[in-house]
């Protein structure tokens, strides 16, 4: 079985040198248990889940501070769904994409315990919009040829999900996941992890819009030359919702280009937490790297913080970040005002305008009404 | 001509080869480990009065309570119990440079210590081991009621100002290290400049640290009352030995309402030192706060000097280099929290990191909801000389309001072969040429340091290009 490493999140070392990784606080909630695991009727993949539930019952559920999740209840299990139709291709796939994601508990835990979810093969030019996710979900894509356009919509109070793909030689991805809170009770937690391979182009776009506690991590791994993957955020937070998203490239091999570009809009109390990791190991000479989050504040208690983190063995690189935030400009609305539009109604062009780019993009999956239902619920 | 300071300092930089030599005889040197019966030796050591005494003993039983900080370079090698914790030279404090042992004498006398403070310094102290051996100021300054003295002695002539400002901006509750300090300090430097007092040259310390597993604890606490201006310098240095030692210094820096407080700190320690300082400063109404950093020695470092910005119209510029060469780790950053309104502050920090060569920032820049108005950069630069080495930044941006504006960039890059190409078609050798962009690199650092130590800092550069590449 092709079997490769762990992706982990943080590399804190080199050479004989080591940084201590920060350690890992827990909270005592009930879990899942052994009797919890219900057989998915796929011997292959259900011995693979009996080994992530063996993994997963080694850990506690984690304590985040910034993100505010003290706490935790879990849904009760119900019947397998996910990876039945995993083959052995799709299973040594699966092995090659284990990763560690925002933290490794919840990415079992929806590897063990998934309610909805498939394995997707892509051989020709696809597009599939999925709306009907489970409370937890596992999905794997091959992309092995032409241009996949995948888009999930995510809308429910409990969501932990794993999404898996492999983006092969020459083939084209535009990932979108559409993140909407439907109360403020919400609990959403999405790991996605992307292998690139060479010549490969990459193109991710999430939005994050209400609910109580988004976490969100994105990790794209470059063990390619000439990939090029382009990652955009964009966050709408109200009320007291919390979006606490982390956004990884790994770049193994020279000749890649990454990006990484978020922004976003904040008002009433919400905060957001943006974490960056741009990764580039010795030998991936002449990858370009940039990452940038900027965050427009709407209210005197919105909190914005951001962590953009570079981390760089080879030299022969261009790696750069910038964060920024900062009020609704004051030129641009003056300048609108000065054209007769109202302050207010100004206010609100800008901060549409954030969004408009994606906005756009969703037009030719019909789904533009789904930024604009959300602007509206904010900006009234 | 090149004063003899500057001679030890290029001589201190070819490392292993021109490592400083120094054999003084300690008068009082205590056993490794930590327990409270050789706290309670120090502190009668030093004579200290009972309160002294107490804080050290509750210091050190936070120190047992505490766990080890869980971020930072990997600690594993320093064993807290094999560390000398106090060593007292044998030498009497004094004013007068004849009357230091003249061993410890040759040892500064190569520093150049003498010889600085007749060129352009206002005051010089000189701490070996554990003690301040010497100390001196520009008698019109005394006149003008600056206090310029060892700690030692400030506890016991100014015992007011000490019990208002020791350990109150970094308590020994902070972290185990300051609780550890709190315990084990031991020389360090007071300065208290008077309201409205304009110190016109720079004021200077240089610790020499002269016995192998040894710790320095030394402390210092600067005042600079209200209207007042000063710019102090800090200076590191120790032979190299093939045990760790430890430095764990702590700065404390009131900056009164509208004062301008500059402070300089080349750290030159050796390879086998583990350096985890603490320094942090705290600005009231219209103050600035300028942190000036070059580390260039060390095993591993840890060190992030902070400003809490909070008085209005307040200001922290801070200002660094790092050098992280073959086999060592180098954690340094920056910390500013803006409290008052219309705070301003701006980080430029450099790191060049060469043969292998960690260097590592860790910043944090917190603006708080009662900071309204307030303006904040931070900026990274990391230069790569070659690709064995590593250069990572982790700013960390909280930004709790939203009238401030607040902006960070960082990039990581290489020397271009254009650049030395460039330089060698004008008849440089390549390793002239490397030095020579990274003399560039540094600039932001060396246009704030006295002209004299510039010079060496560049000729620093050089002997780090030279011994890493060359």
């Amino acid at each position: 079985m092709n079997t490769m490493k762990i992706e982990k999140t943080l590399r804190l070392e080199h050479q004989n040198l080591r940084a201590i990784v920060p350690q890992r606080k827990t909270i005592d909630t009930e879990d899942y248990k052994v009797d919890d695991f219900k057989p998915g009727g796929n011997n292959l993949l259900d011995e693979w889940r009996i080994k992530r539930l063996s993994e997963y019952l080694t850990y506690k559920f984690p304590m985040w501070k910034r993100t505010g999740l003290k706490n935790l209840s879990l849904p009760n299990v119900l019947p397998y769904k996910g990876l039945e139709a995993l083959d052995i291709e799709g299973l040594n796939l699966l092995e090659t994409l284990d990763f560690e994601g925002a933290d490794r508990k919840f990415v079992l835990l929806a590897d063990v315990f998934s309610s909805s979810g498939e394995y997707i093969v892509v051989e020709d030019d696809t597009t599939i919009v999925v709306n009907d996710v489970g409370q937890i979900d596992n999905t794997l894509i091959d992309v092995r040829s032409g241009e996949l356009n995948f888009v999930r919509i995510v809308e429910r109070p409990f969501f932990i999900g794993n999404l898996r793909i492999k983006v092969r030689r020459n083939a084209k991805l535009n990932l979108y996941n559409l993140y909407l809170g439907t109360s403020k009770d919400d609990l959403l937690i999405s790991n996605v992890f992307i292998d690139v391979e060479n010549d490969s182009k990459t193109m991710v776009k999430d939005f994050y819009f209400g609910g109580k506690i988004n976490v969100g991590y994105v990790g794209v791994r470059v063990n390619a030359e000439n990939a090029y993957a382009d990652v955009r955020p964009y966050y709408l937070g109200n009320e007291k919702t919390v979006i606490d998203i982390l956004y990884l490239m790994r770049f193994y091999k020279p000749n890649s280009f990454g990006n990484v570009d978020a922004k976003g809009v904040l008002t009433d109390e919400a905060k957001v937490v943006f974490r960056g990791i741009m990764d580039i190991l010795s030998g991936a000479k002449e990858v370009e790297a940039h990452q940038s989050n900027h965050a427009t504040l709407m209210s005197l208690k919105a909190k914005v913080e951001a962590i953009p983190s570079l981390m760089v063995d080879e030299n022969d690189v261009v790696a750069s970040h910038a964060a920024s935030s900062s009020p609704i400009d004051e030129n641009m609305v003056f300048y609108l005002m000065s054209r007769g539009i109202l302050k207010e109604d100004a206010q609100k062009m800008i901060v549409r305008g954030v969004f408009e780019t994606l906005k756009d993009e969703l037009k030719r999956y019909n789904l533009e009404g789904v930024v604009e239902h959300a602007l509206d619920s904010v900006l009234g | 001509m090149m004063s003899d300071l500057h001679e030890l300092l290029y001589e201190l930089k070819k490392r292993e080869d021109f490592e400083i030599k120094v054999n003084v005889k300690p008068a009082i040197k205590l056993p490794a480990g930590l327990n409270k019966k050789l706290i309670y030796e120090i502190s009668e050591a030093k004579n200290e009065p009972a309160w002294m005494t107490e804080h050290r003993i509750k210091s050190f039983e936070i120190f047992e309570k505490w766990h080890e900080p869980d971020w930072g370079v990997s600690r594993e090698e320093l064993d807290l119990s094999k560390i000398v914790p106090y060593v007292k030279p044998n030498a009497k404090k004094t004013t007068t440079w004849e009357e230091v042992p003249e061993e410890i004498k040759q040892a500064f006398d190569k520093l150049g210590i003498p010889e600085a403070e007749r060129k352009y310094l206002a005051g010089v102290g000189a701490q070996f081991d554990s003690e301040m051996i010497y100390k001196n100021i520009k008698e019109e300054l005394k006149k003008l009621g600056v206090i310029f003295t060892d700690i030692e002695t400030a506890v016991r002539e100014y015992p007011d100002l000490v019990k208002e400002y020791f350990m109150k901006l970094v308590p020994p509750t902070d972290n185990k290290y300051a609780a550890l300090h709190g315990a084990l300090w031991s020389g360090g430097t007071f300065l208290y400049v008077p309201k409205g007092v304009k110190v016109p040259l720079p004021l200077q310390s240089y610790f020499l640290f002269g016995n192998p597993g040894g710790g320095q604890f030394e402390h210092t606490v600067i005042i600079a009352d209200e209207g007042s201006e000063v710019t102090y310098i800090e200076g590191c240095t120790a032979p190299k030995y093939d045990v760790v030692n430890l430095h764990v210094g702590t700065v404390e820096v009131y900056v009164k309402k509208g004062a301008k407080m500059k402070y300089l700190t080349m750290q030159n320690w050796s390879k086998n030192m583990f350096n985890l300082e603490i320094k942090r400063a705290i600005a009231e109404d219209d103050a600035v706060m300028t942190w000036v950093s070059g580390s260039f020695g060390s095993y591993k470092t840890m060190v992030y000097p902070a400003t809490i910005l909070k008085g209005d119209n307040s200001v922290s510029e801070n200002v660094s280099i790092s050098f992280a060469g073959p086999g060592q780790h180098i954690d340094t950053g920056s910390k500013v929290i803006h409290i008052g309104k219309n705070t301003r502050s701006t980080v430029d920090a450099r790191s060049i990191s060469i043969g292998g060569g960690w260097s590592f920032y860790r910043g944090l820049l917190k603006i708080m909801e009662s900071a309204k108005g307030s303006k904040a950069s931070v900026s990274c630069t990391g230069l790569m000389i070659d690709n064995k080495s590593k250069s990572d930044t982790v700013p960390i941006i909280e930004v709790y309001n939203t009238d401030s504006d607040v902006g960070h960039e960082a990039k990581i890059g290489r020397i271009k072969d254009e650049q030395i190409f460039y330089l060698m078609s004008r008849g440089l050798s390549e390793l002239e040429a490397k030095g020579l962009i990274v003399k560039g690199f540094i600039q932001p650092v060396v246009q704030e340091l006295p002209f004299e130590y510039a010079i060496e800092l560049n000729r620093l550069v050089d002997m780090e290009i030279e011994s890493s590449i060359g």
